[in-house]
């Protein structure tokens, strides 16, 4: 009796563990594309977000993604070494090993000295850009957009002549979520630089949900706020929604491709809740249009 | 002899011209100071305060090691913990309105004026994270626990903008002035948010 117990919780717990095959991730995983991995309110420590990086680290064994954009609240709590070990080098060690890269924008829970934290390549800036080939990235402070900050941002956007400007940081300019909802202070600033400048894509967390925006002004933003935390059932899909998934923590993989951007959301069991793929938006397109998503983009 | 009407009325003229001219030429300082503005003054000399508290910052941090990225952030808080020591030695006296000074109801101006032209919902959502309200303290540790709540962008575009070192926070009601490298609270400024239901 006991034994057929045993036997039945075994082969439950494989049916319930996530497996994450090559064949499930339904990027083109090309040799020389971009790869990338997105997730945001990550870090708290508990068994979820372990979860999560332990199914990164499993997709990571197919699909190479060189580097992790953390979209803020990395870290939750108290913020000592021992904290730095348990909500960021322990859950990922697998990826820092195998030689992944992250890059990470503070949150509102994230201790500003965090900055000088060498595994998030900061750099000891609030705000900083980086590039990998035709991809330029810009994370920012969203706790703290003064004038200065601002007025880098400008000049940092109009001076990249990259193919693909991607800018990441924590609060969304577009949300459906009931917790907090769009930053409408955020985007009265920033969406006029982000059209000015031709920015592609944007990158969110803070609400605890996966939420894919329509396109606003030409531009593709993404609210990926469930690598740790997560507000089950907050997701009160509106005109904005594209997608979205409440249900469980997620995090999403990206794949730039020359024009071609294909991107996934992943949830906690290694189901695709999300994924779809766009062409890069022309210039003047991106500046004054409204462009549709492509058929792909529906949710699965 | 009657007087010439004509000439009588350019006498007239020329004494009014005078007295104007001598009193203009007694009063210069009168005329001078309706052209000063008072807020600007104020934020002048606040402006002025803050960058000799950067001084300040900049020559207490002088000999320290420098900052720079490491695997954990041990030395960062050592290196700050260090620097606060410096600062409250250097400002041992240093109390609520020695930076902000007159320029208090301005920035509280301001600030009402920026709750005033939000809808209730997102005056709320603007508060929803502030750390709850503690009488803060000059030359205080802002508290390692407490959230560095998100300043609207739009509202800190009004604000006057502050050197590097120093930055503009919520506690509460209270508008903080802090210190960036030592996490000091410099100074505040009470009841510069209009009350908000939480």
């Amino acid at each position: 009796m006991h034994r057929r117990i045993f036997v039945q919780l075994v082969a439950g717990l494989f049916l319930a563990w996530p497996v994450v095959h090559a064949q499930d991730i339904t990027l083109a995983n090309k040799p020389d594309s971009v790869k990338f991995a997105a997730m945001g309110d990550n870090g708290t420590g508990d068994t979820p977000q372990y979860d999560i990086a332990n199914l990164m680290s499993k997709v990571h064994d197919t699909f190479k993604f060189e580097l992790v954009i953390m979209l803020g609240d990395n870290m939750y709590g108290s913020q000592n070494p021992n904290d730095f070990e348990r909500k960021f080098s322990t859950p990922y060690k697998a990826l820092l090993d195998g030689g992944v890269k992250f890059y990470a924008a503070l949150g509102n829970h994230d201790n500003q000295k965090n900055v000088f934290f060498k595994p998030w390549n900061m750099g000891g800036e609030r705000y900083y850009t980086f590039k990998k080939n035709n991809v330029r990235f810009f994370a920012l402070d969203s706790d703290y957009i003064d004038p200065k900050q601002k007025e880098w941002l400008e000049k940092q956007l109009s001076s990249s002549n990259d193919d693909w400007k991607i800018v990441f940081f924590h609060h969304p300019l577009y949300s459906s979520a009931g917790r907090h909802g769009s930053e409408v202070d955020l985007r009265v600033l920033l969406e006029p630089i982000f059209v000015k400048y031709g920015v592609n894509v944007v990158f969110s967390g803070h609400d605890h949900v996966y939420e894919r925006i329509k396109p606003q002004q030409g531009i593709y933003y993404f609210l990926s706020g469930a690598a740790g935390q997560l507000r089950r059932g907050d997701l009160q899909k509106s005109d904005l929604t594209a997608a979205g998934y409440d249900q469980d923590r997620s995090f999403m993989l990206i794949e730039i491709d020359k024009d071609d951007f294909l991107f996934e959301a992943i949830s906690r069991t290694g189901k695709a809740v999300d994924s779809g793929s766009f062409k890069r938006q022309k210039k003047d397109a991106a500046q004054s249009t409204q462009s549709k998503p492509s058929p792909q983009n529906s949710p699965r | 002899m009657l007087a010439n009407p004509a000439r009588l009325h350019l006498n007239r003229l020329l004494v009014i011209v005078g007295v104007m001219t001598a009193l203009a030429a007694a009063f210069p300082t009168s005329q001078a100071q309706e052209r000063v503005n008072p807020t600007a003054t104020a934020v002048k000399e606040f402006l002025d305060r803050a960058k000799a508290y950067v001084e300040l910052q900049k020559k207490e941090d002088g000999g320290l090691p420098p900052e720079k990225p490491g695997n954990t952030t041990s030395n960062v808080e050592i290196r700050q913990r260090a620097l606060t020591a410096r600062m409250r030695l250097a400002r041992p006296d240093a109390r609520q309105g020695d930076l902000f000074g007159s320029v208090a109801p301005v920035i509280r101006d301001i600030v009402v004026k920026d709750a005033q032209s939000r809808a209730p919902k997102d005056r709320k959502a603007a508060m929803k994270e502030v750390p709850p309200q503690n009488p803060p303290k000059v030359n205080a540790e802002y508290p390692a626990k407490a959230d560095l709540a998100t300043v609207p962008p739009l509202l800190l575009a009004n604000l006057p903008q502050l050197p590097e070192g120093l930055e503009y926070r919520f506690m509460g009601r209270y508008l903080i002035l802090r210190d960036t490298k030592a996490n000091l609270i410099a100074d505040f400024i009470p009841e510069a948010v209009p009350v908000v239901t939480r």
